[in-house]
């Protein structure tokens, strides 16, 4: 059954020749203005619904009647991962056009999953998974070497650029007086700061209107306890809370 | 489960709800506001800040002074105008009672012989009718009888007073006897009685004629089946039921005469079959109490009246008192405490000038809490009379019965109220007084607004109710038999009940009789037992020495078999009970040791317990045992505890640039709330694994899979560390550096300890003592650099993100579970009663994903915190107030509170709540407050959902629903099996597990009881140790996966532990049909022109993503 739709065109893909139904996938050629070097305009074939199961390499198994396959990227949206939605977009590149119109011609793709290359899952997979996280200490010794070799190498560079060739030194804020980090919290901490130093200079209960006002203040925190009051009431009546027995 | 529904829209309709009780409140303000919107800030302001009018501040004022805060106020307010009784029905009373009244004052008068009625020889009809009444007393001679119309009438109860929480009206009247039918000398050998009864039934006859009365029934004053009262219901009135009361004209008897030293029986009338002469010469206590409360009623009666004649805070303190006792079951026995000893001890309170007419109707309810739960009613009677009169004689006579005298002085409204029951009103008094002190949000929600029945407020409940009639069981006590002259039944209780209550005295707080009577006849008898923690599980009941021939005689005698001479470290030798055990389990079970011994053995009789050691079988059931001793989970928590304190010990000592301080365990293991804790064990190397260096791992990948090697839980761990500035600035870096830490550690534990780890990623996991501890850390740096980001002016910000609130769990959770220890340790049920909850919420397949362990554990740790009931002593009780709490539990409105230690002050606790109320939508479906996250929740943001809490409401309900059913029908059960077995019905897919490859097959709940059990060898330390496969668990590798790919489309349910079966709900909106667009093809299959959900791909999915793991789907 293939039919078309806003220029789409659906194939079904099964897992395995046993399977007994199949996922509507829908494809077109891909064309959007932005260039991608990864996705060559005229070779990629654009694809949605492509079932969680599916991975890269199985892609390419089933794509594979249409011609050879340069490279399957498989899409992994935010929204997707949110949403706990594991459908995704693959962009098939094809080595040649050719083989990308072909792929839009099939009747009927390859399934995901072949005796020859067969796509892991389940119970296999996760074993594979947990004897290939078991690592040997040494080896894991040299990754971190060589990672921390890296870091430092960089630290370096980054050292060596604040005195260029002519002598100039860059001043960073690591200097003698480095001023204050331009950051969120110092700058909230100085304006309390302020607000404070300023509060501490007046008298508070000098003036006949400051002992007016602090008492209608008092007043005020009355009200606003007795309104808030009111209602968490009015919401726990709203729940029949207060029907006894 | 059928009915969890996918609200996406939840959050809105809070909103709404919040902003429309804010304009609800301030409909005034709001319409300035509409006027004047441009300013609406400045409006709100200058609303808080008009000058207050005299009635407002006065009201503020008030509030601050008599009630406890506003909140309390508004709430009693409400609670008061829901109880007022309908103007309606008091009309419709008013205009009854006229016609009654119009009734009495044309009664026809007759005469005649007792003995006529007896035989039916009258030839007056009516008279001819009493005979056909069953025949209560008996007298020694015939005695002339005359009906007439009552010499006046009153009516009396709270309603007169206006002091009757409605919704129904009941109201009494007081028909008084004219003096000519009675003779001076009819205080004797029952011969009032026999006269105000057939008066009584007189009053029947002539009403039934009368057409003013439907549902006419004999009925008796509070249980007491020797004072009879007439109820009936009013014609013409709704929820309206009216007692009828007959007494003495006040100069017939004179009241000394029923002082408890009076003998007034002088037959045996009550077919006792006691010796002559003592019936002779006994004071009758409880028959001279019975004629007292008539003779005085009318007395009585007008001193209250007077007392509370327009003071309407006194009333509105009564209603919220007797409310009180309604909810909180303590007037559901006979011979508990009821409405009318409310009304006496405030009458008394109000003469000796501790509660006046300015109080509040709050601090009416507060002094009467705090009068009853600080005063021994025994020692430091009630009386109402002026005369000093010495109340010794009734101490004596009443053999410490707890005294309220009236005005008179010789009526005692508590006579049949034991000292047991008092102590426990008391316990409730001061309960309800800390629960005004603590001054949280639910306090008048938990002593007014919710039904607290009484079989939760007991650790367990002893039914002996299939052992009545209680059989005779005198031996020597004549006297004190007389004195319950006419309640035999009731002496024969109090003996049974005596004999328990002096086998386990010193291992209870209380123990109260709580009883039902049909009549004279008993019809429900509980033991309410509420356990001493300190001392219930003590191994030992010591008796006297051995040199004290006599004492130790009895005590032998009384504990029969069970008894043994033991000689103490101290050198002292006793005669004493010793239990063995070595379990805690066990200690719990010798609370049952005991009543099998009292009531089964020693008394003969049949009982049931209930709701204690029931349930516990869950946790104890277990295919896989340890070596050692062990009953729930505590022993085996405990050696996780142990091992990890030692294995930190060695941590500690380690020589490394940067130290480590101190280790915390995160796991539920340490806080006890682990249902299946891991077990210490060797590891070898068996048919589905191989060794690989240090570790085993899964050999014959690529054959088919035949069986796993069981689950070995790791115990997460948490390793502080030496302060250091030295942290690279780099996230790379810095997970590198804590790499190249772990390996240091890793090579010094190996090369010195001969301790075996094994690196990852993240975490460390080290195999110490037979058991797999698995340490991280997170340096506050690390979170700081996974929210660092910097904005677009160059100012650097700290955002949240999923990843950082993922640390900071790890961050908070070690604080946590330190916390919960404390908890446990102060209350030892905490841990395996959290543990069996959570067994049970899984077992309704809600798995971790659904509400996590630790959102249990705090919960049910909110609950022992802010207990308002003793907390739990037993498993199942924790159990059941869980279920209780549950049940009831509005989380939009009420968020769990748990101040650890009190370490959050109520200031603080009280921002948070108003800031969660203000903006309710704004946060998670449960909100949890606590110290340690800042008020933000943490632990909840993700789970539990709405849909996920109301299903466990209503599992819940049905929990507590069975409990009722349990207490009152012997034959209804609650089997393990009804309420830990899932339902499946309203799946719409099942995946069937394959049981092979379930690692935690071991853990699944056993519902007959277990033959082969796997007890693991004793843990040794030796040379070819491995570390074993570490927490695979295929069948949640297959959930996490499943719910990734397709969280979307449906719900998966599963019981973590050992569960067999997934069920699987569809979510109700992949059914639409949608239009074909790029955005919404995903999981659908073309139809047409549309767009369906392709439901069989999707299943074979499933099974494929599982590949052997799976069994079968059945589709439903």
């Amino acid at each position: 059954m293939t039919s078309e739709l806003l220029g789409f065109k659906v194939l079904p893909l099964q897992f395995s020749s046993d399977s007994t139904s199949s996922h509507d996938i829908f494809l077109k050629e891909h064309s959007i203005r932005k260039k991608d070097e990864n996705k060559p305009p005229g070779q990629t074939l654009f694809v949605i619904n492509i079932p969680p199961i599916a991975t890269e390499d199985s892609l390419k198994t089933a794509f594979s009647p249409a011609g050879k396959i340069t490279r399957v990227i498989l899409d992994v949206s935010e929204e997707g991962l949110a949403n706990k939605d594991g459908f995704r977009r693959a962009f098939i590149v094809f080595s040649k056009r050719e083989s990308l119109l072909k792929a839009l011609r099939l009747k009927q793709l390859d399934p995901l999953s072949t005796t020859e290359k067969p796509v892991k899952t389940g119970i296999k997979k996760w074993m594979e998974e947990y004897n290939s996280s078991i690592v040997d200490i040494e080896k894991l010794q040299e990754q971190v070497d060589d990672c921390m070799r890296k870091f430092e190498s960089e630290e370096n560079n980054k050292k060596e650029d604040t005195v260029d060739d002519e002598g100039w030194t860059l001043v960073t804020k690591g200097g003698r007086k480095s001023g204050l980090s331009r950051k969120e919290s110092v700058k909230t901490k100085l304006d309390e700061k302020i607000a404070k130093s300023s509060k501490n200079k007046e008298l508070k209960n000098f003036y006949t209107f400051q002992i007016r006002e602090s008492k209608m203040e008092n007043i005020a925190k009355l009200r606003k306890n007795f309104e808030e009051a009111k209602k968490k009431v009015n919401l726990m009546k709203e729940a029949r809370k207060f029907k006894p027995y | 489960m059928k009915n969890i529904m996918f609200e996406t829209n939840c959050a809105q309709s809070c909103d709404t709800e919040v902003v429309n009780a804010v304009t609800d409140s301030s409909k005034k303000r709001k319409r300035s506001d509409i006027s004047n919107k441009g300013s609406i800030k400045k409006k709100c302001k200058n609303a808080q800040f008009k000058l207050p009018t005299v009635e407002e501040l006065n009201n503020l004022k008030e509030t601050e002074n008599l009630f406890n805060n506003n909140l309390f106020r508004l709430q009693i307010k409400e609670l008061i105008s829901e109880v007022e009784i309908k103007h309606k029905r008091k009309r419709r009373l008013s205009e009854w009672s006229r016609i009654f009244e119009m009734f009495l004052d044309t009664l026809p008068t007759y005469e005649c012989m007792l003995d006529e009625i007896l035989k039916g020889v009258h030839g007056v009809k009516l008279i001819h009718k009493l005979g056909e009444y069953q025949r209560i007393f008996k007298t020694d001679h015939d005695i002339p009888l005359k009906f007439c119309r009552p010499h006046s009438y009153h009516k009396f109860g709270l309603y007169e007073n206006n002091a009757l929480a409605g919704p129904a009206l009941y109201t009494n009247y007081n028909l008084v006897l004219p003096k000519q039918t009675l003779h001076a000398k009819d205080f004797l050998n029952n011969r009032y009685l026999i006269k105000r009864y057939y008066y009584l039934l007189y009053i029947v006859e002539e009403l039934k004629t009368s057409n003013l009365a439907t549902n006419l029934e004999i009925d008796f004053h509070e249980g007491n089946h020797l004072l009879p009262i007439i109820k009936l219901e009013p014609t013409g009135c709704d929820k309206t039921i009216i007692s009828i009361y007959v007494t003495p004209a006040s100069e017939c008897f004179k009241p000394q005469r029923f002082l408890p030293t009076m003998n007034n029986l002088k037959f045996d009338l009550y077919d006792t079959e006691l010796d002559a002469k003592i019936l002779k010469e006994q004071p009758t206590v409880y028959y001279n109490n019975l004629i007292a409360h008539d003779v005085a009623l009318k007395i009585n009666n007008d001193l209250i009246y007077e007392t509370l004649n327009g003071q309407t805070n006194i009333q509105e303190g009564i209603k919220l008192l007797c409310i009180w006792l309604k909810q909180w079951d303590l007037n559901v026995s006979f011979g508990s405490f009821t409405e009318n000893m409310i009304l006496y001890i405030i009458v008394y309170l109000f003469q000796k000038k501790k509660i006046n007419q300015y109080m509040s109707s709050y601090q009416v309810a507060r002094n009467f809490w705090s009068f009853l739960g600080t005063t021994n009613l025994i020692t430091d009677p009630v009386i109402l009379a002026d005369t000093t009169i010495d109340y010794a004689t009734f101490s004596v006579h009443s053999q410490d019965a707890v005294l309220i005298l009236d005005k008179t002085g010789c009526y005692n409204a508590s006579n049949f109220l034991t000292k047991e029951a008092f102590g426990k009103i008391q316990v409730e008094c001061q309960r309800a007084l800390e629960l005004l002190d603590k001054n949280t949000n639910n306090s008048f929600q938990q002593l007014f607004l919710t039904k607290q029945p009484f079989y939760l407020q007991y650790d367990l409940i002893l039914d002996l109710s299939k052992s009545i009639p209680l059989k005779q069981n005198y031996r020597n006590e004549e006297i004190k038999r007389s004195m319950y002259v006419g309640y035999d039944e009731l002496f024969k209780l109090y003996q049974v009940f005596n004999i328990v209550n002096k086998a386990v005295s010193k291992r209870v707080n209380n123990i109260v009789p709580i009883i039902e009577m049909d009549k004279n006849n008993l019809k429900k008898f509980f033991m309410g037992v509420n356990l001493n923690p300190m001392t219930a599980f003590g191994l030992i009941e010591k008796g006297p020495a051995l040199n004290d021939l006599a004492q130790a005689e009895e005590f032998r005698k009384f504990w029969g078999h069970l008894s043994s001479d033991r000689r103490f470290r101290d050198g002292s030798t006793n005669v004493a009970v010793y239990f063995t055990t070595n379990t805690i389990h066990g200690k719990r079970k010798i609370m049952k040791t005991i009543f099998d011994y009292v009531i089964s053995e020693k008394l003969g009789l049949e009982y049931r317990m209930l709701f204690y050691n029931h349930y516990e079988d869950i946790l104890l059931s277990k295919r896989l045992v340890p070596s050692y001793a062990s009953g729930a989970n505590e022993e085996t928590s405990l050696k996780g505890t142990h091992s990890l304190d030692e294995l930190g010990k060695i941590l500690r000592s380690l020589q490394i640039p940067l130290k480590i301080t101190g280790v915390q365990g995160v796991s539920d293991t340490f806080c006890f709330t682990e249902v299946f804790p891991p077990i210490p064990s060797n590891f070898k190397e068996g048919n589905a694994t191989s060794v690989q260096g240090n570790n085993l791992i899964f050999a014959n990948i690529n054959q088919k899979v035949g069986s796993l090697p069981r689950y070995v839980q790791p115990l997460q761990c948490i390793l502080q560390l030496e302060h250091s500035s030295k942290w690279p600035n780099n996230l790379q870096a810095l997970r590198g550096v804590r790499l190249s830490f772990f390996i240091t550690v890793s090579k010094l534990l190996q090369n010195q300890y001969n301790i075996l780890s094994n690196i990852m990623e993240d975490f460390m996991d080290v195999y110490y003592n037979g058991l797999v501890f698995r340490f991280r850390f997170h340096t506050p740096k690390e979170i700081a650099l996974v929210k660092k980001f910097t904005d677009g002016d160059g100012i650097t910000r700290f955002v949240e993100s999923t990843e950082s609130q993922a640390l900071e769990r790890w961050h908070i959770m070690p604080k946590v579970v330190s916390a919960l220890k404390g908890v446990q340790s102060t209350y030892p049920s905490y841990g395996p009663g959290t543990a069996l909850i959570k067994r049970w919420i899984r077992a309704q397949l809600h798995d971790e994903s659904h509400i996590s362990d630790i959102v249990i554990n705090l919960i049910n740790a909110s609950l022992y915190i802010n207990a308002a009931e003793s907390p739990p002593n037993s498993i199942d009780g924790a159990f059941f107030r869980f279920a209780k709490f549950f049940s009831e539990f509005d989380w939009k409105l009420q968020p769990i509170i748990v101040n650890f230690n009190d370490d959050m002050s109520k200031e603080e606790v009280s921002t948070l709540e108003s800031k969660f109320q203000a903006n309710r939508g704004a946060y998670s479906p449960l909100f949890i407050i606590m110290q340690y996250d800042q008020g933000l929740s943490l632990l909840t943001q993700t789970s539990p959902s709405e849909e996920v809490l109301a299903s466990i409401k209503r599992l819940s309900k049905q929990c507590v629903d069975c409990m009722s059913r349990v207490v009152f029908d012997p034959s209804a059960t609650m089997s393990i099996k009804e309420m830990f077995k899932p339902n499946l019905d309203g799946f719409n897919v099942v995946i069937h597990i394959q049981p092979l490859l379930n690692t935690r097959i071991h853990e699944a709940l056993v519902l007959s009881t277990i033959t082969n059990r796997i007890v693991v060898e004793k843990y040794k330390t030796t040379e070819d140790d491995k570390i074993p496969i570490v927490g695979f668990d295929p069948v949640e590798k297959y959930l996490s996966t499943l719910r990734e790919n397709y969280g979307k489309y449906a719900v998966f349910f599963h019981d973590s532990y050992g569960g067999s079966v997934i069920g699987v709900l569809w979510n109700p909106q992949v059914h639409q049909t949608l239009d074909f667009k790029p955005n919404h093809v995903n999981a659908g299959k073309l139809t047409g022109n549309k767009i369906t959900f392709n439901v069989d791909a999707v299943i074979e999915d499933f099974w494929n993503l599982g590949g052997e793991l799976v069994k079968t789907i059945e589709r439903r």
